[in-house]
């Protein structure tokens, strides 16, 4: 870096760089929901590009749909779709539980398995929440 | 002013206490394999990983910390979650980095410093 530059501001060429957060584990059961809703939205405000996948007992998160008087992850999740931060959801993950469109967090996209390939491959770096 | 960013071969963020489940045992493990091979790793801790900070002189695995904070390894600890776990500075080992924006700090060496990531 050169003197005189905010060690604060990403560059240009780190702003295009991809992260995709994978969310394994539902909500309450740990704080990984929480750490990696977290971590979106200041990637996000980083200018970083980020994608969310909820994977396995991650899909719960879909679920949270009410408000509550105490934490609530869902709270997270909407906030991370409001900010246009996008939310893929393991199709086949949701069949298990019995997730569907009906009664589930709004604009959250459920592809296949092999979109979860996709981002994997394409992103810069990929971090695990829930193992 | 300047300001380099160093860069490290692996970062390894830790969500678990250290009796929780043998994760940190492979961490350790890990963490020293990787300096054997001459590259150079970070431990970040955060959640319940932050236990893992505290001084414990009789936990095996306190020492085999310690040796590998001689050997390069630099661990940082969120404060956000030291605080939740009623943890202050004193109780920590020494030579520890204690961030007070957690996850600015996590997104910042994940995507600029640390070449490859690992979250257990």
């Amino acid at each position: 870096m050169e003197q005189g530059d905010n060690p604060m501001t990403i560059k240009e060429t780190e702003k295009q760089r991809t992260l995709t957060i994978l969310i394994i584990k539902g909500p309450y059961v740990s704080e990984s929901a929480d750490i990696a809703l977290k971590t979106a939205l200041r990637a996000h405000r980083k200018g970083y590009i980020v994608n969310v996948f909820l994977y396995l007992d991650g899909v719960w998160l879909s679920h949270l749909t009410s408000d509550k008087t105490f934490n609530n992850p869902g709270d997270w999740l909407k906030r991370v779709l409001r900010k246009g931060i996008t939310v893929n959801m393991c199709e086949r993950c949701a069949n298990a539980r019995d997730l569907h469109n009906q009664g589930i967090i709004e604009n959250i996209r459920i592809p296949g398995s092999y979109e979860l390939i996709n981002l994997l491959s394409n992103s810069d770096k990929v971090l695990t929440f829930g193992g | 002013m300047t300001s380099i960013k160093e860069k490290k071969d692996l970062g390894i963020i830790l969500t678990k206490s250290p009796h929780e489940s043998s994760l940190t045992n492979q961490m350790l493990t890990l963490a020293t394999a990787i300096i054997k091979q001459k590259k150079s790793v970070d431990l970040f801790l955060i959640s319940d990983g932050v236990w893992l900070a505290k001084k414990n002189p009789s936990a095996k695995y306190t020492n085999s910390l310690s040796l590998l904070q001689k050997k390069g390894m630099r661990i940082i600890v969120s404060n956000d979650h030291l605080l939740a776990a009623g943890l202050t500075s004193t109780e920590l080992l020494p030579h520890i980095t204690i961030t007070e924006k957690p996850y600015d700090s996590l997104v910042d060496h994940v995507m600029t410093e640390w070449n490859r990531v690992i979250t257990l």
